[in-house]
């Protein structure tokens, strides 16, 4: 597949995955709503550097934050950070096994979900505590059905993961 | 050109992140910011409708499959009730004009006239801690920024951003949002915040001699200019006094349903809208200024 097919997947996917984070979940699973947008822009940094990087990561980050009602700037440096992390750890990423792939994932979400909790306290009305990283739970499970779905579109291009 | 890629990552890195810090203390401090949102909007609101499409579709679906002796027995209920209300409205009218008399008498200012603006609460889940809900009236519908919200039951929230066709309100129950209140039962004027945490509203720095009970229902006072006196807060559910406090503390239970699921008016104040726009940035900081 050529790589410029990939651009309707990249803002499908993205599109999906704040559509998915603003739609409403019952109050006692809210607590465990997966942070959906940070996973695939993970996934994206890591699979289309050339398209997804720092700056498009910032800007995709600020239209979260006009979507979600939070800060300005919030999102949009919690997926610079992710972004940042993943060009730096590209090259290791894509050799290492798949288990360290996952807590690689896991722990990049963990420390966004910490981010943009730490800012929403500071900057507006949030509140942060360790329970929020509930959130984190099921990156693993998502993560995997991520690169399941796309390697289906993808399966001549193994170049990554 | 292996290593001068990492350093231009880095470069804009940093970029990026400075741009970030600059954009949220710009965002707190209000206000400047509302043009960027606007011009993100466009592309990003749409989602709004799309995700409200399938809890409107069940919701008119629901509608359509009602039996006729469902339909029957409401309409018998809604006869019922307007009778009563109008009842009650031709009461409401008596004592209003009294009360026009009345004020003439002691030469207060006439009470303004207000307009409403029934507006729809999208099923969006707003960034999860703070207390926000999205309704689909904008600007395009005469909706303002700091436009006072209520519901059937009482006082809402007030409008902190509104866009060309929504907008987000931010509920009284938000840690940063305070509402200057009058208890009824004695006239004690004092102002409720939200909380970071529950659905109650806390009355802090009640004077240990100031008369203050469980059950008293609060009222909204007029101060502040944001919000018309005279609307449903709440009643309060407890008061606590610590020996060697120099306060006394109360929590408020709020009236409205707090907007989820349910229909919203948006009051529009005939003096505020007169103002126009060169004194609409008066009206945001004097919004900012009961909210803070």
């Amino acid at each position: 597949m050529k790589k410029s097919k990939k651009i309707p997947f990249i803002i499908l996917s993205f599109l999906c995955s704040f559509i998915l984070a603003v739609v409403p979940f019952p109050a006692e699973l809210n607590d465990y709503r997966p942070a959906i947008p940070a996973i695939v822009m993970i996934y994206w940094c890591l699979k289309a550097p050339q398209y997804i990087g720092v700056i498009n990561g910032w800007f995709i980050g600020l239209g979260f934050d006009v979507l979600h009602g939070s800060v300005l700037g919030q999102n949009a440096l919690g997926f610079t950070l992710i972004a940042y992390a993943c060009l730096l750890y590209d090259s290791r990423f894509k050799f290492s096994p798949r288990s360290q792939q996952i807590v690689f994932v896991f722990i990049l979400v963990a420390f966004y979900i910490t981010v943009t909790g730490k800012i929403s306290q500071i900057f507006a009305s949030g509140d942060f505590t360790m329970t929020h990283l509930k959130g984190a739970l099921f990156t693993p499970l998502i993560w995997l059905l991520l690169v399941a779905l796309f390697r289906r579109t993808e399966s001549k291009d193994n170049s990554l993961l | 050109m292996r290593s001068s890629n990492k350093y231009l990552i880095s470069i804009k890195f940093t970029a990026c992140v400075i741009l970030s810090f600059l954009f949220m203390s710009i965002d707190k401090n209000d206000g400047h910011l509302e043009g960027i949102r606007e011009t993100i909007g466009v592309v990003v609101f749409p989602l709004y409708s799309l995700i409200d499409v399938p809890y409107r579709a069940y919701k008119t679906t629901v509608f359509k499959l009602r039996t006729q002796i469902d339909i029957l027995e409401e309409n018998d209920a809604l006869r019922a009730e307007n009778i009563a209300l109008t009842l009650d409205a031709s009461r409401y009218l008596s004592i209003k004009h009294e009360n026009e008399r009345l004020q003439k008498i002691i030469q207060a200012p006439s009470v303004i006239d207000q307009k409403i603006l029934v507006a729809n609460v999208l099923q969006i889940e707003s960034s999860h801690a703070s207390k926000k809900i999205v309704v689909n009236k904008g600007r395009s519908h005469g909706v303002y920024r700091g436009q006072p919200v209520v519901d059937s039951a009482g006082v809402v929230g007030q409008v902190s951003h509104a866009s060309a066709f929504y907008s987000t309100v931010v509920l009284i129950t938000d840690a940063i949002h305070a509402l200057p209140i009058v208890i009824n039962r004695n006239g004690l004027r004092s102002v409720v915040t939200g909380s970071r945490k529950n659905d109650v509203l806390s009355l802090d720095f009640i004077s240990l001699s100031d008369d203050i009970r469980v059950g008293d229902s609060v009222v909204t006072s007029g101060m502040g200019g944001v919000f018309p006196s005279g609307y449903p807060v709440g009643s309060i559910v407890s008061v606590e006094s610590r020996p060697g406090d120099d306060f006394q503390r109360a929590l408020v239970k709020p009236a409205s349903k707090l907007g989820r699921f349910h229909e919203v008016l948006l009051i529009e104040l005939e003096s505020s809208r007169d103002k126009g726009e060169s004194q609409e940035e008066e009206n945001n900081s004097n919004a900012i200024g009961t909210a803070g």
